[in-house]
C-alpha cells in the first residue's frame, strides 16, 4: 500500500487525495491495532494481523480494499477496486481501460509567451482563457490608429507635393532647357489660339445665318398648330384667358416607361400650371374619399356609356401612367368645340330615346301609418245617398200631399222609372214591382220631403246624363241596385206608417163592425198595437211584438206587400162608414189601383217560377235567396235601421229588462239566427224544457253534479287524481249496494241456514263450539 | 480517470474508478461488479435528479470524488 501510494505520489491531485485516504484509512487500521494490541484480545489481533499480511501480500497487484468502518460511512462497508482491478473488470465488461495519462489531467501550461493555456482533460484539446475585453485600451488603440492613419496621410501629401514642381523649379527647368524649345512652345501656343479663333469666327457665321432666318419668321397663332393642349377642353371657357406654357419633357427620348407613350408626343405640350394643380388637387381628394376598389355598378360613366372593363382596372393608372385629357390644336391655334357640342347633343338624344329601367327611383322608408294624402286616397268618397237617410222621421201629417207638387213628381218619377227601365229590357215581375213601389213611393215623399226628393232626383238625372260614359252595363246595374235598396229602405218606412195609420182606421172599424172574420196575418201580429194603443203617437211595445217584429222584416218584401194589399182592402170597406181619412185616402188611391194590379198579377202566379239550377251554383244562389235559405243581409240592416228611427219614438231604456244575459251583450246574434217565418200554428205551444246531463261513462248527473263537469270542461281542468278515484270507488259502492240483496249477508249465511234446516227439518240449527267445524265443513260442502 | 463515491445508507459505499466518457450504465456495471447487485436495479440519483444510463458522466458533470446516491429498484 504504502509503496504504491508513494509510486503515485507525484500523478494527479486526486491520486494523491485517495492515497492520502488509503494512508488515513491505514493509520487508522493501525492505530486500532494498537488499540487492539492494548487491549490484548489475541484472537482479533492475529485476525487483524493477517488481513494485514494479505493486503500488503497482495499490494503489489492490488486488491478491493474493504474497510468496515469508513468515516461518514456510518459503519457501511467501503467498497474500492484499484485500477488493475478495475481495468480487468472493465476488459469483461468490454469497457477501454482508464486513462490514465497526464495530459487528460486538466494542468495549466506555462508557454513561452507567458500565456496559459489548458488542455481539457476529457477531449484533450489545448485551450486558453481568453482575457476579458478592456474597453480603455480599446480606445486608445483606436486613438492610435487615427493617429498613424494621419500620419500616413500626411506623408502621402508630401509626397505628392514633392512631385509638383514650383515656379521656380520650372524656372530653372527652363533655363535647363534650350532655346529652340522655348521658341517651339511659344509657336505652339500661338497656332492654338488661331485655330481658335477662326472656329469661332465660323460659328459666328453659322450663327449670324440662323439668326437672319429667325427674325425674318416671326411666331404667331398659325404655330400653334397641332399642339396638344393636355387639360379637358372643358376646363377652357370662352372669353377666359389663360396662359398656357410648354410641358417639360424628357431630355433622352423614351426613357423609362414612358416609352411607347413617348413615340406620339413629338409635339410640344401645353400646360396650365394652375389647371394641372388643380388636377392634382382633384386627384389628391378622390384618392381621399377611399372608394373600394371593386363597383359591380359602376358599368356607366358619367356620360351614359357603358364602359369596358379590363382585369384590375385599378392597376392601369400605375402601369401605363396617368391617362390625361388632352386636345390638339387645330389650325391657327384653334380649337373648334362645335363636333363636341354636337356629340353631347346626340348623346342627349340617345339617352332621351333609352328606357328607364330604374323604376324605382323614389324609394321611400315603409311607414306603419298611411300619410294623410294616403289615407285621403283609401276613403271612399263619401256618397250623396247619405243625405237621403239624414231625415228619415217621416210622420204621417207629411204624407200630405201638396197638389201642384204631385204633378211635378210624377214626371220626376216616370224620368227616374226610365232610367230604371233601360239597362233591362226584359224585365221580371219583380223589377216592375219596385218600379211600381218606387212611384208610389215617389208620391209619398214628395208629399213629406221636397229636398229630399229633389236630391234623388238629381242624382238620376245626372245618372241619365252620365249613362252614356259608362262603358259597361254593370256600373249601371250596379246603381240599379242601389237605388233599389234605398226604395226598399223607404218602402219599408211608408209601409210602416201607412200601417199604423190603417191600425188606428181599422180599431175605429172594429168597434163598428165586428164581421172581420177574415183577419189577416197581419192583423193578428199586431193586435196587441191595436189593443194598447189609443192614441196615435205612443207604441208600446212587449217582447213578444219586438220579436215579431224582428222576424217581420226577414221575411220577403212581397209578404208584406201582400199583407199591404189586405189591409188597403179592408180600408176601403170601411171607407164609406169613416170619413176622417180622408186625406189619407187620397194619399193612397193612386196607388191603388196600380197595387191592385200587381196583386192581379201575382195572383196569376203566386209561385215564383223556380230558377233552374243547372247553371252552376250562381243559379243555386239565386234559388236560395228566393226561398229564403239565405237572407238578404243588407235589406235586413237597412230595415232595422229605417225601422228603429219610427220605433224609438217613447221608448226608454228603463222599460227594457233582460230576461238573458245574452240579450243584453249579444243582441246582434239575434240578427241572423233562428227561423225567418213566423210559427203561426204553433202559437199555443209551450215547450216543457227538461235538460239532462250525463258524464262520459253514461252516468246520469243532478244539477251539482253537472255543474261541476260543465265547469271541468269550460275550464279545461278536471279533478285530481284521488278525487276522481274517490268518485269512481264511490259509483262502486253504490252499484255494490244496489246489487246487495238487503235480506241476506253477502256470503248467503242465512240462505245456508235456511237449506240446512230444510234438510235437517228442523226448526232449528245447533251452532257450538265442537260441532261447529263439522257443521261448517257441512256448509262448505252444501 | 476519476474516483466516484456511490452511497446507499444502508451499508454499502463503494468508489469507483471510472472514465469520465463512461455512461451512467457503465458506472452501474462497474458498482454492480463490485456490489455484487444486478445493475439493472440500481438507480443513481444526485438529489433528485436520476441518472440516466445513455449518458455520460462528463455530461452529467460529474467529476473526481463525487458522492452519487444509490438506490436500488
Amino acid at each position: 500500500m504504502e509503496s504504491k501510494s508513494k509510486s503515485k505520489s507525484s500523478s494527479s491531485r486526486h491520486r494523491r487525495r485517495s492515497d492520502s485516504s488509503e494512508e488515513r484509512s491505514y493509520k487508522h487500521s493501525s492505530k486500532r491495532k494498537n488499540y487492539s494490541s492494548n487491549e490484548s484480545s489475541d484472537s482479533d489481533h492475529d485476525d487483524r494481523k493477517r488481513h494485514r499480511d494479505k493486503k500488503e501480500k497482495k499490494s503489489s497487484s492490488s486488491k478491493q480494499t474493504k474497510t468496515d468502518d469508513s468515516p461518514g460511512g456510518g459503519g457501511a462497508e467501503n467498497l474500492s477496486l484499484s485500477i488493475e482491478e478495475t481495468n480487468k473488470l472493465r476488459a469483461k465488461l468490454g469497457l477501454k481501460p482508464l486513462s490514465l495519462d497526464e495530459s487528460s489531467k486538466e494542468k495549466p501550461k506555462q508557454d513561452e509567451t507567458g500565456k496559459k493555456t489548458f488542455i481539457d482533460k476529457d477531449t484533450n484539446q489545448e485551450f486558453e482563457h481568453a482575457p476579458a475585453k478592456n474597453l480603455a485600451e480599446a480606445r486608445e488603440q483606436k486613438e492610435f490608429k487615427q493617429k498613424l492613419e494621419e500620419q500616413r496621410e500626411k506623408r502621402r501629401l508630401a509626397e505628392k507635393m514633392k512631385q509638383v514642381k514650383s515656379i521656380a523649379d520650372e524656372e530653372s527647368d527652363s533655363d535647363s532647357e534650350s532655346a529652340d524649345a522655348w521658341v517651339r512652345k511659344l509657336k505652339e501656343k500661338q497656332e492654338a489660339a488661331k485655330k481658335a479663333k477662326l472656329l469661332e469666327e465660323l460659328d459666328e457665321q453659322l450663327m449670324s445665318q440662323n439668326e437672319v432666318t429667325q427674325k425674318t419668321k416671326k411666331y404667331n397663332a398659325s404655330n400653334l398648330k397641332g399642339l396638344r393642349v393636355e387639360h379637358d377642353q372643358t376646363k377652357f371657357k370662352e372669353g377666359e384667358e389663360i396662359i398656357l406654357t410648354l410641358k417639360d419633357r424628357n431630355i433622352v427620348k423614351g426613357l423609362g416607361e414612358n416609352l411607347e407613350l413617348d413615340e406620339e408626343d413629338d409635339a410640344d405640350v401645353l400646360v396650365n400650371v394652375n389647371l394641372l394643380d388643380d388636377e392634382r388637387a382633384i386627384k389628391n381628394l378622390e384618392n381621399k374619399k377611399k372608394k373600394p376598389d371593386y363597383n359591380p355598378y359602376d358599368d356607366f360613366d358619367e356620360d351614359g356609356n357603358f364602359k369596358v372593363k379590363s382585369i384590375l382596372t385599378k392597376y392601369d393608372e400605375e402601369l401605363n401612367g396617368e391617362e390625361k385629357k388632352s386636345f390638339r390644336l387645330g389650325a391657327k391655334g384653334v380649337y373648334d368645340a362645335s363636333d363636341d357640342k354636337f356629340i353631347k347633343k346626340l348623346d342627349d338624344e340617345h339617352k332621351a330615346r333609352a328606357i328607364k329601367l330604374d323604376i324605382l327611383t323614389e324609394l321611400k322608408e315603409a311607414s306603419d301609418y298611411m300619410t294623410t294624402q294616403e289615407m285621403e286616397k283609401f276613403k271612399k268618397p263619401k256618397k250623396i245617398r247619405k243625405v237621403l237617410r239624414k231625415n228619415k222621421n217621416l210622420k204621417a201629417d207629411d204624407l200630405l200631399p201638396l197638389p201642384n207638387e204631385t204633378q211635378e213628381v210624377k214626371t220626376r218619377s216616370v224620368k227616374v222609372e226610365k232610367t230604371d227601365k233601360k239597362p233591362k229590357d226584359s224585365d221580371t215581375k219583380k223589377v216592375d214591382l219596385d218600379n211600381i213601389d218606387f212611384d208610389f213611393i215617389k208620391k209619398n215623399e214628395s208629399s213629406s220631403d221636397e229636398g229630399e226628393i229633389r236630391s234623388t232626383d238629381d242624382e238620376s238625372d245626372i245618372d241619365i246624363s252620365n249613362i252614356g260614359k259608362f262603358d259597361d252595363i254593370q256600373d249601371i246595374l250596379d246603381q240599379e241596385n242601389e237605388l233599389r235598396e234605398e226604395l226598399h229602405i223607404v218602402l219599408d218606412k211608408t209601409r210602416k206608417k201607412i200601417t199604423s195609420s190603417i191600425l188606428n182606421q181599422i180599431e175605429v172599424r172594429e168597434e163598428v163592425v165586428n164581421d172581420n172574420s177574415q183577419t189577416v196575418v197581419n192583423f193578428d201580429n199586431l193586435k196587441t198595437v191595436e189593443e194598447m194603443d189609443e192614441d196615435k203617437t205612443t207604441l208600446t211595445m212587449d217582447t213578444i211584438s219586438e220579436f215579431c217584429r224582428g222576424i217581420g222584416t226577414d221575411t220577403k218584401v212581397e209578404n208584406e206587400e201582400m199583407e199591404l194589399s189586405y189591409t188597403r182592402k179592408n180600408e176601403e170597406k170601411v171607407e164609406s162608414e169613416d170619413e176622417e181619412l180622408e186625406d189619407e185616402e187620397f194619399n193612397l188611391s193612386d196607388v191603388e189601383a196600380e197595387v191592385e194590379n200587381e196583386k192581379n198579377r201575382e195572383e196569376m202566379n203566386v209561385l215564383d217560377e223556380e230558377p233552374i239550377i243547372d247553371r252552376g251554383i250562381g243559379s243555386a244562389l239565386k234559388l236560395a235567396v228566393n226561398k229564403g235559405y239565405l237572407g238578404k243581409e243588407k235589406d235586413n240592416l237597412n230595415a232595422r235601421a229605417a225601422k228603429s228611427d219610427i220605433q224609438a219614438k217613447n221608448y226608454t231604456i228603463e222599460e227594457r229588462n233582460y230576461y238573458d244575459i245574452d240579450d243584453k251583450y249579444n243582441r246582434n246574434r239575434d240578427k241572423f239566427s233562428g227561423p225567418l217565418v213566423d210559427f203561426e200554428e204553433k202559437r199555443g205551444y209551450k215547450p216543457d224544457i227538461k235538460l239532462d246531463y250525463f258524464d262520459e261513462k253514461g252516468h246520469a248527473m243532478n244539477e251539482k253534479e253537472a255543474f261541476r263537469y260543465l265547469s271541468h270542461r269550460f275550464h279545461g281542468k278536471g279533478p285530481g287524481k284521488k278525487k276522481t278515484e274517490k268518485r269512481l270507488n264511490k259509483f262502486k259502492e253504490a252499484e255494490a249496494m244496489n246489487k246487495m240483496s238487503s235480506s241476506d249477508t253477502p256470503l248467503h249465511t242465512v240462505e245456508l241456514l235456511i237449506e240446512k234446516q230444510k234438510r235437517l227439518q228442523q226448526p232449528y240449527v245447533v251452532l257450538s263450539a265442537q260441532k261447529g267445524k263439522q257443521d261448517q265443513v257441512t256448509l262448505h260442502k252444501r | 480517470m476519476i474516483e466516484v463515491t456511490c452511497n446507499d445508507r444502508l451499508g454499502k459505499k463503494v468508489r469507483v474508478k471510472c472514465n469520465p466518457d463512461d455512461t451512467v450504465g457503465d458506472l452501474k456495471k462497474l458498482i454492480a461488479a463490485q456490489t455484487g447487485t444486478n445493475w439493472e436495479r440500481i438507480v443513481l440519483k444526485k438529489w433528485y435528479t436520476i441518472f440516466k444510463d445513455h449518458v455520460t458522466l462528463a455530461d452529467y458533470e460529474i467529476h473526481d470524488g463525487m458522492n452519487l446516491e444509490l438506490y436500488y429498484q
